[in-house]
């Protein structure tokens, strides 16, 4: 009912407490997004002619990237990649603070704490963490693994998709453990109460009350690390998109193409499908955070 | 000690509320005045605006004769207590008390000594070392009134300082702030919703309503002649008997029969539709029979400490009045009250009818 | 309930389907334990190895690694480099957030809410990899590449939209009146600002601090390519650059280096957990 005006200073002063921050935000978060557009419709380049002055080429860019082999493999690789990953991590993450309900103990500090480590470790860190886990020859997850799988299985080289895929389930489950962690304290204990003295075992109680309950908190954790895990660069520290581009995800390919090879308008483009992508899975975010449950 | 006037001061939000609307009055120097209404009758608004936390949309505000209009808060010598007493959690007792002092830049040693004297006078002397979390709800509240009292302003503005303490407290609170404003002799006004509060602690007290004075009058003049039924149905810890009635010789209310009250004689008219007002602490139950004015079936019996209040009802109707003993439940009984404590009022707009007032509607009156 | 229908009362069975579930509990903790720990192990022995190989093995004890690392031009530097990066980013983070949530905090207007929901989807959306190619040229239009200034404007436009939303959330439960009886006692905005609003809001100051500093201490990628200089590498891209230059990799001072480039994340967040807890509240709100 009541307008406020920021009783500390006057009109004027509010937008100068605003404008640091508008000025950042606008100019390098707001503008990269717009400009995005705009790059990827000229031929710029890093070096030569075209650094100087790009041209105009419509759509060309687009239709190369689509036709671009390379792109399509980088496309069907991130896919691979963040399906695996979202499995991975919900199931995971989901089983974590499902165990967690109700423990207390010293067991399950140490459990949530390793798993946070995981996901604060930074990245270069944890890259070479896991090439040495999966090397071939001193490798401590060959050193797990019985027979002949775990003989001398350059995991990188051989199985890499899988190898970046259980990376980054290691890397992220954290995030979604605590998400549910905290989904699951909201389900009224006294709901499962009453299932229980009912003799309801716990896949029955899990299947119907708490998974309903916690539908909303999956579709969120599932369209965050999606969000995620389509921008994530890391798999760059542990194969640099190969070997022969089998990780190549878009952020690597954009990487390569734009940055390395210097063809800034052709990248644009890719970035431009990527923010596309992005803003889908907002879209469907938003879209799911309003209806309610 | 300041004299505050407010001369047509409206306030106009964006959206079209009108909080405030063309308000004129005065208080005077070293007066306890109360703002007494409902919520959103404007009251807080108006607080707000004497202390220059919110700008009048027209109108003029003066203090001690200079217009205080767009003089900014700070400069008004004005200080303020608010509901959530405001007290800064990371500061001690005593740094809270102290902190216009240090505003102001008065030194550590002098405003340490100040802060323990105001303390001292509020029974806080106990407590300085603590933080406001560590206090009891009235205690805080004394640190908030200390804090303003530090500030030896030229007016205090309460704005409903008492309604976060629990009824027991609320009365002792009560006391001691009357007492205080007594002593320090500072012209106080005091936003509230709480009838009783009012009448209890203001040299005199505006009614307000959606904005405007209803009435402005001393305590007891408004408990005993409210000017409208809003008034009377807002006054009075026990709700004023409102009994609608037509003119008829005398006044009848369904089957009861009352008699019009002297002063009003001459100004009413056969067929006239009024409100009779009565305060049951005015009527009592009578046994046998006697003045009995209304007559009905006991329904409910409340103790109020040391009478009951009974009600009785005839016809749908009901009635209101106090006892010694306690009538058993479906007698029937009659109550009685003198004629002349009964108020009449228009049915048309609420006005209070009084001998000096023509047919002719009346503007609740303003002082 | 009907009496003649009663549940079978369990007897000899319960004890052992007990024993089985609670065994399997404890296994399924040791192995999540182990999944969590194990890849961490390495970490945790090969700096302290004499001779460390990419196996984690328990190691035969020392600290001449570490005195590599200090002798090592780059990995110090590194470190060092991380530390300004990190620091300078979140002094700007910290104050333009403070001061934009605070007035978004107090002043009202429609769709302030939404507005500000929508950016901070907004800064998840345009991730910097996503924008790495306008960013690029951005600062390479500003002329900023290879400096820290042009590190540090980016990795705060990414980072402010969620450090507001948060600290706006902190600002709101400090009531109005605090800074309006300050007001009225004749403070000037800075005084109230000062001795009023900051003191309060310090915790929310604190996380978005601690916040910013880990998100920026792991950045990879806008160091990577915004920065030239060898010399101006965070310890991000000096780790990276360790393991993949050619010939063989120096793991002892790999080790030693990402022992120390991890330690002040993992300190910071065992300070922030044991003194405030680590929880999403309720979860992600809309």
């Amino acid at each position: 009912m009541t307008e406020r005006t920021i009783p500390t200073v006057g009109r004027r002063a509010t937008a100068a407490f605003v404008a640091p921050a508008a000025g950042l935000i606008g100019v390098f978060l707001i503008f990269p997004a717009l400009w995005t557009l705009y790059l990827a419709v000229t031929d710029l380049r890093l070096t030569g002619l075209a650094a100087v002055e790009p041209r105009f080429v419509g759509l060309q860019n687009f239709i190369a990237a689509v036709s671009d082999p390379k792109f399509v493999n980088s496309v069907k690789v991130t896919l691979l990649f963040v399906a695996g990953s979202l499995v991975g991590q919900v199931v995971l993450g989901f089983t974590l603070a499902w165990i967690f309900r109700g423990w207390r103990g010293v067991g399950r500090r140490l459990l949530e704490v390793l798993a946070i480590f995981a996901w604060i470790i930074p990245g270069s860190v944890v890259a070479f963490l896991w090439i040495a886990f999966l090397d071939g020859t001193s490798g401590t997850f060959n050193a797990l693994l019985p027979g002949p799988l775990g003989d001398g299985t350059e995991w990188l080289l051989s199985y890499p998709l899988l190898s970046i895929v259980m990376f980054n389930t290691w890397r992220g489950t954290a995030f979604s453990m605590l998400l549910f962690g905290a989904a699951l304290s909201a389900v009224p204990p006294s709901h499962l109460e009453t299932a229980r003295l009912s003799g309801a075992g716990t896949w029955q109680m899990l299947r119907d009350i708490v998974i309903p309950s916690i539908r909303g908190h999956v579709v969120t954790a599932t369209l965050l690390i999606a969000l995620w895990t389509f921008n994530l660069f890391t798999p760059y520290l542990l194969t640099r998109g190969g070997p022969n581009f089998q990780t190549d995800v878009m952020p690597v390919f954009i990487f390569r193409e734009a940055i390395s090879s210097g063809r800034l308008g052709y990248g644009a483009a890719i970035s431009a499908i990527l923010l596309a992508i992005n803003l889908l899975l907002a879209m469907i975010y938003l879209r799911m955070v309003r209806r309610p449950p | 000690m300041a004299k505050v006037e407010l001369r047509r001061v409206t306030k106009t939000f964006t959206g079209g509320v009108t909080a405030v609307d063309g308000l004129d009055l005065t208080i005077e120097e070293g007066e306890f005045f109360a703002l007494l209404g409902p919520s959103g009758c404007g009251k807080t608004t108006l607080l707000r605006m004497i202390a220059g936390l919110e700008s009048p949309t027209t109108g003029t505000i003066w203090i001690d004769g200079t217009d205080v209009t767009h003089i900014s808060p700070g400069n008004r010598d004005v200080a303020m207590v608010f509901q959530d007493y405001a007290l800064y959690p990371h500061m001690t007792v005593a740094d809270n008390i102290s902190y216009p002092l240090k505003v102001r830049k008065v030194a550590k040693e002098e405003r340490h000594q100040k802060a323990a004297e105001v303390g001292a006078s509020l029974q806080l002397q106990e407590l300085l070392d603590r933080r406001p979390g560590q206090l009891s709800g009235g205690q805080q509240q004394r640190v908030a009134v200390a804090r303003a009292v530090a500030y030896e302003p030229r007016l205090f503005l309460f704005d409903e300082p008492l309604s976060n303490l629990d009824a027991r407290l609320r009365l002792e609170a009560r006391t001691f702030l009357k007492r205080l404003q007594k002593e320090l002799g500072v012209t106080a006004l005091y936003v509230t919703h709480d009838q009783s509060e009012a009448l209890a602690l203001a040299d005199r007290i505006a009614v307000m309503k959606d904005g405007r004075i209803m009435q402005l009058d001393t305590p007891a003049a408004i408990y005993n002649r409210p000017t409208s039924l809003f008034v009377a149905s807002f006054i009075g810890s026990v709700p004023m008997n409102l009994l609608s009635a037509t003119v008829d010789g005398d006044l009848g209310v369904g089957s009861w029969r009352l008699p019009v009250p002297a002063e009003v004689r001459g100004v009413v008219s056969d067929g006239q539709e009024v409100v009779v007002g009565i305060r049951p602490e005015h009527a009592r139950l009578v046994d046998g029979a006697g003045d009995a004015r209304v007559t009905g079936a006991v329904s409910v019996v409340e103790l109020l400490g040391n009478e009951y209040l009974v009600t009785v009802e005839d016809g749908g109707r009901q009635f209101q009045a106090v006892s010694d003993a306690a009538p058993d439940i479906g007698d029937r009984r009659q109550a009685t009250f003198a004629a002349d404590r009964a108020l009449l009022y228009r049915a048309s707009d609420g006005a209070l009818i009084a001998a000096e007032s023509p047919a002719a509607e009346r503007r609740p009156s303003t002082a | 309930m009907d009496g003649t229908h009663s549940r079978p009362v369990p007897t000899a069975p319960w004890p052992l389907r007990r024993i089985v579930s609670r065994t399997g509990f404890y296994v399924l903790v040791t192995l999540l334990g182990a999944f969590f720990a194990v890849p961490m192990l390495w970490l945790l022995f090969a700096p302290f190895d004499v001779q460390p190989t990419l196996a984690a093995e328990v190691p035969h004890w020392t600290l001449d690694n570490f005195r590599r690392v200090l002798e090592n031009p780059f990995a110090l530097a590194s470190l060092r480099n991380s530390v300004f990066l990190a620091v300078q980013t979140m002094v700007l983070i910290v104050a333009a957030a403070a001061l934009c949530s605070y007035a978004l905090s107090r002043v009202r207007f429609p769709g302030r809410d939404m507005l500000l929901y929508v950016l901070l989807l907004f800064s998840a959306v345009v991730s910097g990899t996503a924008a790495m190619v306008p960013l690029f040229q951005l600062v390479n239009k500003m002329r900023l590449i290879d400096t820290y200034m042009g590190v540090v404007l980016v990795l705060s436009g990414g980072l402010l939209p969620a450090a507001i939303f948060i600290l706006k959330d902190f600002m709101d439960t400090l009531p109005s009146s605090y800074e309006e009886s300050a007001i009225v006692f004749g403070a000037s905005p800075v005084q109230v600002l000062r001795d009023v609003v900051v003191p309060v809001v310090r915790p929310g100051l604190a996380v978005i601090a601690v916040w910013a500093l880990v998100n920026v201490w792991g950045d990879f990628l806008m160091p990577f390519i915004l920065l030239r200089s060898p010399d101006l590498q965070p310890g991000s891209v000096v780790m990276f650059n360790f393991y993949t230059e050619g010939g063989q990799a120096n793991l002892k001072l790999i080790s030693a280096f990402s022992f120390l480039y991890s330690i002040p994340v993992v300190a910071m967040y065992l300070f922030v957990n044991l003194r405030y807890g680590f929880r999403f509240y309720g979860g992600i709100k809309a």
